[in-house]
């Protein structure tokens, strides 16, 4: 019995030390040793890049969005308490967590604005790894991995946005699988899929839902998975070359001596060395041919860092929450279109390409940008300007006139078509090609490709003239939404966003 | 520099998960119901009963009223509803009217009377006042009355003077009928009524009409003249009162496509006023010819309207036949006519015709 009592006073120790099983972090071995103890702690290297480290570099969007995703997911369980997919059900549950729930009504907008926030930031995020030049090889399949990621999030916020069975949400999705319906061939049946039905209804709602909580996010979780995998096996986030230190060969053996004289020898090469804290595969890891000067310790450098960013992100949409309410208008009335019925956000710049051209607007231009970013990495292969933003002064320049003369394009397109009245006034019985060609959305676009090849030939850099069509594109989606969630109107007439709406 | 940012950020976050916790516990409808419960004390004039009693906890209060599909909060602040010790108590600790007696809350609800979104528990939330995107006020002064018709389709409604009026108004002094349908009677040439009391804001047609956007001033609107709220309109303006054009108002916002269990519905338990019309009219006047409200159409002896023809002198122009034919179906005998078809049985039609006849020979003499 002496053992029970002996065991009884151990216990708070023996529970700490079989739960925690390392103690203080103290040695730079004990740091990097952690690192593959910890289930949650090994998705992350031992060491990394300091360029990694420098928040002006990645702007941590990437983690940002992954911070998002986990408030999400967060907020999203939560809500799954209260919410009940069915057509006489759903509103009056989204009235419930506005009333009654505690914290329901925090816990909704929160819940969207980290949506609205999530699309958002992959976007930059996308943006910023254009701008770096991370997606030359060895990440070109990453790069696709994440272009998938952001048709994921589109398609996870889309879902949601049916939800809450309001006027909002029931015309956007009806606008929204509408356009769906254009692609050739297969667009109809693609929307009967969707929608369950011919219409918007309970079997969409249902489909919608578990779209939203389980197939995406089980999806988009497994390509996450992927994604990180991915940041890993490639050596971290990229950085440039200059930024390396060059490491002496390390196998070289003691008797040699470097080419260039004088470096020391940290790595010498001896049979008796076991690497027992090193995973043996292939693939680059920070450390291949490189100084650890230039590395540090992911705890708690980078630890340490992702929480705070993590901390700030939660305080800022919680902050935003306190102050803003996610909109709720009216129960969903399919007898009554909203005027101007509109997409969520992120699509309104599809949307007003598909008001001046159905085929254009809703299959071709998004099926050419989906293909044209996929290519990117295997266009552009660098090395040029890989790891830093914005290479060369020139580089700063193309961008700078791209933004500018996209602006300036679209705008002036807009207004040629809004006086005149496009193709259909002077030319009543133009075939619909030509419309389909000459209206801002087709001609931005081949304003686009002509710009690029020009740029390319007169300054015979590929990545320069990448990053003046990549940076139109840019532009041109965010300006083309801009128009559509600011400037347009009932039957999606031009108002300036002073001029008041008539009302309905 | 992370430091400092992390340092910021917690105690931001805990400052603003402070503030929501806060927000979240100090709700709106706390303060109704300690009011209350400290009223309920000071009420009871036993001292030993005063310190036995433990007041009721603070929670959201809510009526499931399934029939209906509604859930009512409104008790959530308005707890006095029931007790007869509240009666001289503001608002919202007042007791209810004793209409409650014919109307159980527990069958009922609130909201099916009063209007209002009884998923809230907010006073601005419940829709006291208007609120947007929510599209059932909550009724104001003799407008609740609105929400008796729903169910009360008597022509005289009990504690509803003004719906009642209104719909003897419809029946007879106006003819509503004529020209509008309300669930399957009346005729084809107005918009069908059945529904208006349910129609959103947006479907009115505001375009002509100045100032504040509301359904009841359009409807008063329009009733005091059509034409003023749509130019091209062919009701005819009767020239109603302000207090008929709100009573008439008052009338279509009961008609509502709430689709009410039937047991809820209370159906006309005597004849209506029914006009008796089968005297014969003394020659040169029919009773009929005033109740049709032709004068609202044509012109006799230089009064009524300009949408058909003056009939003074109509008897030199046709005959019997015509005049009766034209009575009995006016567009099969002048195709594209505006007149309505007045369903009259023969006798009527005769009685018209006669009526129209005899104007010739008043107008021979008094020449």
């Amino acid at each position: 019995m002496q053992e029970f009592w002996r065991n009884a006073r151990a216990l708070p120790g023996n529970v700490w030390r079989s739960t925690i099983r390392h103690g203080p972090l103290d040695t730079d071995l004990d740091r990097a040793e952690v690192m593959n103890q910890n289930f949650f702690l090994h998705i992350l290297p031992v060491s990394v890049h300091r360029n990694t480290l420098r928040f002006s570099y990645s702007l941590g969007l990437g983690a940002i969005a992954f911070i998002l995703f986990l408030i999400l997911i967060g907020t999203g369980i939560i809500l799954m308490f209260y919410y009940v997919p069915a057509v006489d059900q759903a509103y009056p549950r989204m009235k419930d967590l506005e009333f009654v729930v505690s914290n329901g009504k925090l816990l909704r907008n929160l819940h969207r604005w980290a949506a609205h926030g999530m699309v958002a930031v992959v976007f930059l995020h996308m943006c910023r790894v254009f701008y770096t030049g991370s997606f030359r090889p060895p990440r070109e399949f990453n790069w696709v991995v994440g272009v998938v990621l952001f048709f994921l999030t589109l398609g996870l916020s889309f879902t949601g946005y049916l939800l809450p069975w309001d006027q909002l949400a029931f015309w956007a999705i009806t606008v929204g699988t509408n356009i769906v319906a254009y692609l050739p061939g297969v667009g109809k049946q693609l929307r009967f899929l969707l929608l369950g039905g011919n219409e918007v209804g309970q079997e969409a709602l249902i489909r919608f839902y578990v779209l939203h909580i389980a197939i995406l996010p089980v999806l988009a979780l497994i390509v996450l998975g992927v994604h990180f995998w991915r940041i890993r096996k490639d050596g971290g986030l990229s950085r440039p070359e200059e930024a390396e230190s060059p490491l002496v060969s390390m196998t070289a053996t003691p008797a040699s001596r470097d080419p260039a004289g004088g470096s020391l020898q940290i790595f010498p090469a001896d049979p008796r060395k076991t690497y027992g804290l090193m995973e043996l595969v292939k693939g680059r890891t920070p450390m291949v041919d490189r100084g650890p000067e230039d590395t540090l310790t992911a705890w708690p450098h980078l630890v340490f860092r992702l929480f705070t960013l993590s901390l700030l992100t939660l305080v800022i949409f919680l902050i935003v929450s306190l102050f803003f309410d996610a909109p709720l208008k009216e129960l969903a009335n399919p007898n009554f279109p909203e005027n101007p019925a509109k997409a969520p956000w992120y699509f309104l710049g599809l949307q007003e390409l598909v008001s001046y051209s159905a085929f254009m607007g809703g299959v071709f231009i998004p099926t050419l940008t989906v293909v044209a970013l996929m290519l990117i990495p295997y266009i552009d292969r660098g090395p040029a300007g890989t790891g830093v933003w914005f290479h060369s002064r020139r580089a700063r320049k193309i961008a700078l006139l791209s933004a500018i003369l996209t602006t300036a394009v679209i705008w002036l397109l807009l207004f040629a078509n809004m006086r005149t009245g496009g193709v259909r006034r002077f030319y009543p019985d133009s075939p619909q090609w030509l419309i389909d060609l000459l209206n801002p959305g087709t001609l931005t676009v081949l304003y686009l490709v002509v710009f690029f090849f020009i740029a390319g030939y007169l300054t015979d850099s590929l990545r320069e003239a990448s990053i003046g069509l990549f940076t139109g594109f840019l532009i041109g989606f965010t300006l083309f939404t801009v128009i559509g969630v600011f400037l347009r109107g009932p039957n999606w007439e031009f108002y300036w966003f002073w001029q008041s709406w008539p009302a309905p | 520099m992370v430091q400092r940012i992390f340092a910021l950020s917690s105690v931001l976050l805990l400052l603003a998960a402070a503030w929501g916790a806060w927000g979240d516990y100090s709700r709106e409808w706390k303060q109704y119901q300690r009011r209350y419960n400290a009223l309920v004390l000071e009420k009871i004039a036993d001292e030993k009963v005063r310190q036995a009693i433990r007041p009721e906890k603070l929670a959201v209060r809510q009526m499931v009223v399934s029939q209906l599909r509604r859930v009512e909060r409104c008790v959530t602040c308005h707890v006095a509803y029931d007790n007869p010790a509240f009666s001289d108590q503001e608002e919202p600790l007042r007791r209810h009217p004793d209409i409650l007696k014919y109307h159980p809350v527990e069958k009922f609800g609130c909201t099916i009377c009063h209007g209002g979104q009884g998923m809230a528990t907010t006073y601005r939330g419940a829709a006291h006042d208007e609120l947007e995107f929510w599209e059932e006020p909550m009724w104001k002064g003799e407008y609740i009355q609105s929400a008796c018709g729903k169910c009360h389709k008597e022509t005289s409604v009990p504690g509803a003077p003004t719906l009642s009026v209104a719909r003897l108004l419809y029946k007879q002094e106006f003819s509503c009928d004529t020209c509008h349908k309300i669930n399957g009677e009346g005729g084809s040439d107005g918009p069908d009524l059945s529904h208006i009391g349910s129609k959103p804001l947006h479907a009115f047609d505001f375009t002509h009409l100045e100032g504040k956007r509301s359904r009841v001033r359009w409807l008063v609107e329009h009733f005091k003249n059509p034409q003023a709220v749509i130019p091209d309109s062919e009701m005819p303006n009767q020239e109603l009162t302000d207090e008929q054009a709100r009573a008439m108002t008052i009338l279509m916002l009961s008609l509502t496509d709430s689709n009410l269990p039937s047991e809820y519905i209370v159906r006309e338990t005597q004849a209506s006023g029914q006009s008796s019309g089968a005297a014969t009219p003394a020659l040169g006047e029919t009773r009929l010819f005033e109740e049709k409200r032709c004068v609202l159409c044509h012109t006799l002896r230089g009064r009524g309207g300009k949408v058909g023809p003056d009939l003074t002198q109509v008897a030199s122009r046709r005959n019997a036949d015509w005049l009766f034919q034209h009575f009995k179906n006016p567009r099969r005998v002048v195709p594209g006519s505006k007149m309505p078809d007045l369903r009259l049985t023969d006798e009527e039609a005769n009685d018209l015709t006669r009526y129209l006849l005899s104007l010739k020979s008043q107008k021979a003499d008094s020449r």
